[in-house]
């Protein structure tokens, strides 16, 4: 083989990183079918979703591995290696976070408090798929900051590109600060709830989903951070 | 039979059987160059597809025949008088022969052998190699000249050195003059013939520096400068006419990249030029060497290289390029489609400038060390998605290995065919 393509052939990690992003992001597409049906209490249905969730999780992981693999020390990378590696970490985040709240939501049917904050059950509903929405965009723009670094990076990553980026990265944040919101306003409900009947295991499990896609706001989050940190020079 | 007397200026049979053994050895050696080498230079883009495969066998062909003739000569007279001291030989000239025959066949065996298992291997090295080691084994230690053959170790290692450096400076000037621009366009206007203008003066210029002594021509400095201000000026007009002509706006990286194409083909035309002037050297220097002493019975410390030499050299690599090169061209083009036309652009600019320079000085150094070299400075100036740096590891290793391997080749040739000839 010659020296010209052994020097820089070989799979790119930026593609790769792209590859990763494209599973975790029809993971991600599982997330508000998945809390819909939960609400709804089909938990068949959920069920099912939660199989596609785990197996589409399942390869993220090993693309993930895959691209560990191929960045060796001996490898020259136009951006830092360990900013790299926790950008990677932080794109494979959101597709556990969804792995995550699947899993809780199949363990037993999700239990609903009947006078949650002395609001209605469907405002607490609504309050629940708002998390979930907020959370879920917070991390499409993040994959859409992703795919115009990649788009861009042939370019310099000067003036006019870095502001794009930022802008974005503004979207994210503020995406994630209203799923933070929803996350207080649902957690202190729950905490108050004061039915004698109302079992803390139920309780568990809709902390634990609402924690998960807290989470997945934060993930979203982190992309953008590590994203300006590979992005400055 | 008569005739191939008169050319070779003797009447001694085996000196005849000499003479053609080293065009035959000789024309093996610049097959194998241009079978592995030429690749480099044009790979880059077929890969992009500015070139398609047949206009870059053309051009490479073109370009690598025009290098080696008219400025190719001056490299060959650095290998030959340089690396060992033919005085000692001029009791006998046979020796120098044999030597030369030698060092020609272990170079062009070696180099054949290592890319038929994919080890990047110089042919400057090879040639190197092999006349150091027999140098060593007829006259001993004292044959070899030590300080020429450190200087031309130093400059394999000042060439990607070079290289890298003037690449790195070239794309971060690219990157933030063009690409980072408010007014891309106005920029590639304004940056895009000055490049080509520059190509194109040096090319000229290189010409007549060194190129047009084989010719017999000789120019004045003014007037050679004035031509390349010409020259300069001329392709940079013609270069600037057709952006105009073509009124799309350039404000997004990629249709930056598309004009790149233009200056990338050119810059892959002048690398050809540029390895011929430089490579032709590895294969016809010794030939020279032979065909002199064969034709004046005496060893002489200085001899011309005769235009028929250099054409044969030239035809050698053209030669080697269409049996084979066309092969690795292709393959390469296909894996390193990620360097962009103005990646590509900024690699082959700088290698090929810094190849020209060092081979009108007269130092013989790797054109593809000079490009590794360089594809590693638009690395580390962030231009390309990863570099496996551990192909720098295995050009060390291929300096390691390609000396001995060739100086031991020929030492065994070399008594070969003494006991053949003596």
């Amino acid at each position: 083989m010659n020296i010209l393509s052994k020097l820089i052939g070989g799979a790119s990690p930026f593609d790769q990183l792209g590859d990763h992003l494209e599973k975790v992001m029809e993971c991600l597409e599982y997330a508000l079918p998945l809390l819909n049906t939960a609400l709804d209490g089909d938990f068949e249905k959920v069920k099912e979703l939660s199989k596609e969730v785990f197996t589409l999780e399942h390869e993220a992981d090993k693309i993930k591995l895959a691209i560990r693999d191929s960045l060796p020390k001996a490898k020259l990378l136009p951006v830092s290696r360990p900013d790299l590696l926790a950008y990677l970490k932080q794109q494979d985040n959101i597709a556990d976070n969804v792995e995550d709240m699947a899993m809780m939501l199949t363990v037993r049917p999700m239990q609903l408090p009947e006078k949650p904050c002395d609001q209605n059950v469907s405002e607490f509903k609504k309050e629940f798929i708002a998390l979930a929405e907020e959370a879920v965009a917070a991390a499409k723009e993040a994959a859409r900051m992703f795919e115009r670094l990649n788009e861009l990076k042939n370019a310099a990553f000067s003036g006019k590109i870095t502001e794009e980026l930022r802008e974005i990265a503004d979207k994210v944040g503020k995406h994630e600060h209203e799923a933070d919101k929803h996350q207080f306003r649902l957690v202190r409900c729950i905490l108050s709830i004061q039915d004698a009947n109302w079992d803390f295991a139920s309780s568990y499990t809709l902390l634990a989903v609402i924690q998960a896609l807290g989470k997945l706001a934060n993930s979203a989050e982190s992309m953008t951070d590590y994203i300006r940190l590979m992005v400055a020079e | 039979m008569e005739f191939l007397q008169l050319w070779f200026g003797t009447q001694d049979t085996s000196l005849l059987i000499a003479a053609i053994l080293s065009v035959v050895f000789g024309l093996y050696m610049a097959w194998t160059i241009g079978a592995n080498d030429v690749a480099n230079a044009m790979a880059t883009s077929v890969g992009s597809e500015t070139l398609t495969f047949r206009q870059a066998i053309v051009i490479a062909g073109t370009m690598e025949f025009a290098g080696a003739v008219l400025v190719g000569g001056s490299v060959t007279n650095t290998i030959r008088k340089g690396i060992i001291n033919v005085e000692l030989f001029e009791s006998d000239p046979t020796l120098l022969i044999l030597g030369m025959l030698a060092a020609l066949l272990a170079a062009a065996l070696w180099l054949h052998g290592a890319t038929l298992f994919g080890l990047p291997v110089s042919t400057t090295h090879s040639i190197v190699g092999a006349v150091v080691g027999f140098g060593l084994v007829v006259y001993g230690f004292s044959a070899v000249n030590w300080m020429k053959v450190f200087q031309i170790v130093l400059s394999w290692i000042v060439s990607p050195l070079c290289g890298g450096l003037v690449a790195y400076l070239l794309f971060n000037l690219i990157r933030k003059r063009i690409f980072g621009s408010e007014d891309s366009d106005k920029a590639f206007k304004f940056w895009g013939p000055l490049f080509t203008g520059l190509t194109f003066s040096i090319i000229l210029l290189s010409i007549i520096y060194k190129g047009f002594k084989n010719l017999h021509l000789s120019v004045s400095p003014f007037i050679s400068l004035g031509l390349a201000v010409v020259i300069f000026v001329l392709a940079s007009q013609i270069h600037s006419f057709i952006l105009k002509r073509s009124r799309k706006k350039l404000d997004d990286a990629k249709s930056i990249e598309r004009v790149f194409m233009f200056l990338q083909a050119i810059t892959a035309a002048y690398v050809a030029f540029a390895h011929g002037a430089n490579d032709v050297a590895n294969a016809i220097g010794p030939v020279a060497a032979v065909i002199a002493t064969v034709n004046q019975g005496v060893v002489a410390l200085q001899v011309p290289v005769p235009l028929w030499i250099l054409v044969m050299g030239g035809l050698g690599i053209v030669l080697g390029l269409l049996t084979q090169g066309y092969k690795v061209m292709y393959t390469v083009g296909k894996n390193i489609t990620k360097l962009t036309p103005s990646r590509g652009f900024s690699a082959e600019f700088s290698a090929a400038t810094v190849v020209l320079v060092c081979s009108l000085l007269g130092l013989p150094i790797s054109t593809t060390h000079t490009l590794v070299g360089a594809v590693l400075g638009i690395g580390i100036a962030q231009g390309v998605d990863s570099i496996n740096l551990k192909v720098v590891k295995s050009i060390g290793g291929s300096w390691l290995l390609t000396l001995p391997v060739a100086g031991v080749l020929a030492i065994g040739i070399f008594f070969l065919l003494r006991a053949l000839f003596i």
